[in-house]
């Protein structure tokens, strides 16, 4: 990084965090600490939703799967706005009646504390490995932009992320996560304005369209895929191309994240306490609201980064290596793996150059040509490009795939779609520019690691400490020893990021969610819309969507999102039958 | 089929807007007036908006999209 982008840099940092240390002026009591004496305006409140679900990951991993995948990826958000008003009609006023601090406190004035503290333990298992994920990912990216190791940036990320939640409470995590989400916004939309001038230029606004589309990357709606098949595969069996297992298309997107969103927004304390910080009822509404409205543009136009990246680099040189571990690893080889490195680098500059010859005469729509046959032609060489691409990753990784051989176990050579994005800003952006897109990355990790860390530890203190520990306490002891969990929390996470690397366990943190969310839903669900259930039933429907969710992940290969919707069911259904079978005492009181 | 679903989810949406407008009352004064007139008209403008949207990009898909490239 040169001078310029670590100084402005470093200035958004600052800024955005000590603005919002400044505003939230030291949290007296619990209630200003977990919910900032519910004084957040409306509009605060939705930029923080919106900062703490937009992580690093999630932006940099974005615009990596615009450039693989195209636009497919939008459909994970299509049932949000739908999500947003069931929450805003039930789950809002639901929570607000009530003086609560977290989501889980509700359920023990619906049901006693046995489900309040089942579901609490639940979400705070969910929770505590995805928020070292959170702060490991990012760290990875960091380091190679940074040539840190990858231990100093996950220690610098997490550390500062405590720091400033232990000082400000929630309500300096929301004062802050509004200049983050605005950095965010301003960076993503100064690249998408650099490459859109860049790309056009070249090719046209059609011819862009056109291109896009001959590549397969203009799908943000898959309806229909004829290779489905509908029973799904055994967990053993090979992969069948089953419906079940196709994890983005139009049908995931609008049941199965359905499901995920109104567990997400409404029973995972991180997004909750959002909703717990706002003025009023109507407050917290329209603090939703605005993610309805404008996440889906917003995703958009992080995917369409990725599609005009491609592009880009279709027209320049593209790097046959994204990831500077690979490069490095490549470097290192010999012999026959050597060999066939370059084998795949040749034929990796053939085909981009075969692509880049084919996309000029489809975009500028060369009258000599038949269309179809440039299309075919297009395509074909964008495929070249992408086997080549692939066979220099496995030969990178080929002491490595060797070894797992001879073990008798299989490796297969990661993924360097998180190195697309950092490889462009690095290479092509003015430097300001670029130390305004790592500032708007470094906001994004933080944002989210920060909404973790305050909802762990008010679910840790709120359910638990002063629940089952400590109900005597004073506020102000209370408030003392929140500070204490929440340092302990996030230098625990921290490590636990650090020791846990990069291993196949961290990959499977955020499908982990997915086992859970569901189940949890289906106990508001059954809080909500059936009076009669007791605490009984809902232990029993959370124990049970649990399993049964775990048990199919192990049966059958299914998309973790049709987990929420399961899980849910399966919990409402057992929910409804033990309160039928069960003697009917007293209506349990309706809240 | 298309007006009884309409009818149905309209009237779900009114009827939810009066105990809104109970509890409100009783528990917590109005201190944020709803962005488009009512809240049920809120709630119908954000789902008609991501039937648009969705319908518009599923149309770029017909129109663009010559199949995904493994």
């Amino acid at each position: 990084m040169t001078f310029w982008a670590w100084v402005v840099f470093l200035l958004a940092t600052a800024y955005t965090i000590g603005d919002g240390l400044r505003r939230t002026a030291g949290a007296k009591t619990m209630e200003g600490f977990f919910a900032a004496g519910r004084s957040i305006p409306w509009w605060a409140a939705g930029l923080s939703v919106m900062a703490t679900q937009l992580s690093a990951i999630t932006l940099i991993g974005g615009i990596g799967m615009g450039y693989e995948n195209g636009l497919e990826w939008v459909q994970f958000y299509f049932a949000l706005p739908f999500a947003m008003v069931v929450l805003c009609i039930w789950f809002v006023p639901m929570y607000r009646t009530h003086p609560i601090l977290t989501a889980y406190q509700y359920l023990e004035r619906r049901f006693g504390p046995v489900t309040r503290t089942l579901t609490s333990l639940a979400f705070l298992m969910s929770r505590c490995l995805a928020f070292a994920v959170v702060l490991y990912a990012p760290a990875v990216v960091f380091a190679a932009m940074t040539g840190l190791p990858i231990a100093v940036t996950v220690w610098v990320t997490g550390l500062l992320t405590t720091a400033y939640t232990v000082i400000g409470g929630v309500g300096g995590v929301v004062w802050t996560d509004v200049k983050q989400m605005i950095i965010i916004a301003l960076g993503v939309l100064a690249c998408f304005l650099v490459l859109l001038w860049q790309v056009v230029g070249e090719l046209s606004f059609a011819g862009v369209l056109t291109v896009l589309g001959a590549a397969g990357k203009l799908n943000p709606v898959e309806v229909y895929d004829p290779t489905w098949t509908a029973v799904p595969a055994l967990a053993s069996a090979p992969e069948n191309g089953s419906f079940w297992a196709d994890k983005y298309n139009i049908w995931t997107g609008l049941f199965g994240t359905l499901f995920l969103f109104l567990s997400y927004f409404g029973c995972d304390q991180s997004q909750v306490q959002s909703i717990l910080t706002s003025k009023s009822v109507d407050a917290s509404r329209r603090a939703l609201l605005m993610s309805a409205f404008t996440k889906i543009p917003l995703q958009l136009l992080v995917l369409l980064i990725g599609g005009l990246l491609f592009l880009h680099q279709s027209l320049g040189r593209e790097p046959v290596l994204f990831s500077p571990d690979d490069q490095a690893l490549a470097a290192g080889l010999t012999g026959a793996s050597r060999a066939d490195y370059e084998q795949a680098a040749l034929d990796h500059e053939k085909a981009s150059a075969a692509r880049q010859q084919a996309m000029q005469a489809l975009a500028n729509g060369s009258a000599q040509t038949d269309a179809t046959a440039l299309t075919a032609q297009y395509r074909n060489a964008v495929q070249a490009a992408v086997s080549a691409r692939s066979a220099a990753r496995k030969a990178a990784y080929a002491p490595q795939i060797a070894k797992a051989k001879a073990n008798g176990t299989t490796f297969a050579a990661p993924s360097d779609a998180n190195y697309i994005f950092p490889d462009f800003i690095f290479r092509e952006l003015p430097k300001p520019v670029l130390g305004l897109l790592i500032a708007a990355i470094f906001a994004a990790a933080i944002s989210s690691a920060a909404g973790a860390l305050s909802s762990l530890t008010a679910a840790t203190m709120v359910d638990f400490y002063k629940r089952w520990l400590r109900p005597q306490a004073s506020d102000a002891a209370t408030l003392r020893a929140s500070r204490v969990a929440m340092a302990g929390w996030g230098v625990a996470a921290t490590a636990a990021a650090v020791s846990l690397g990069g291993g196949p366990l961290l990959e499977r943190v955020n499908e982990v969610g997915s086992w859970f969310y569901g189940s949890i839903l289906g106990v508001f669900v059954l809080a909500l819309a059936m009076p009669r259930a007791d605490g009984k039933a809902a232990s029993a429907g959370l124990v049970s969507g649990l399993l049964f969710v775990f048990l199919l992940n192990n049966t059958v290969q299914i998309a973790y999102l049709w987990f929420n919707l399961i899980g849910c069911v399966i919990c409402v259904g057992v929910g409804a039958i033990v309160t039928l079978v069960t003697p009917h005492r007293a209506a349990a009181a309706r809240i | 089929m298309q007006s009884i679903w309409r009818a149905g989810f309209c009237a779900l949406l009114l009827l939810r807007s009066g105990c809104d407008d109970l509890y409100t009352a009783v528990i917590e004064p109005k201190n944020e007036s709803p962005p488009f007139g009512s809240w049920p008209r809120t709630y119908l403008l954000v789902c008609v908006t991501a039937v648009v949207v969705i319908a518009l990009l599923l149309l770029l898909t017909i129109a663009f999209n010559k199949g995904r490239i493994a």
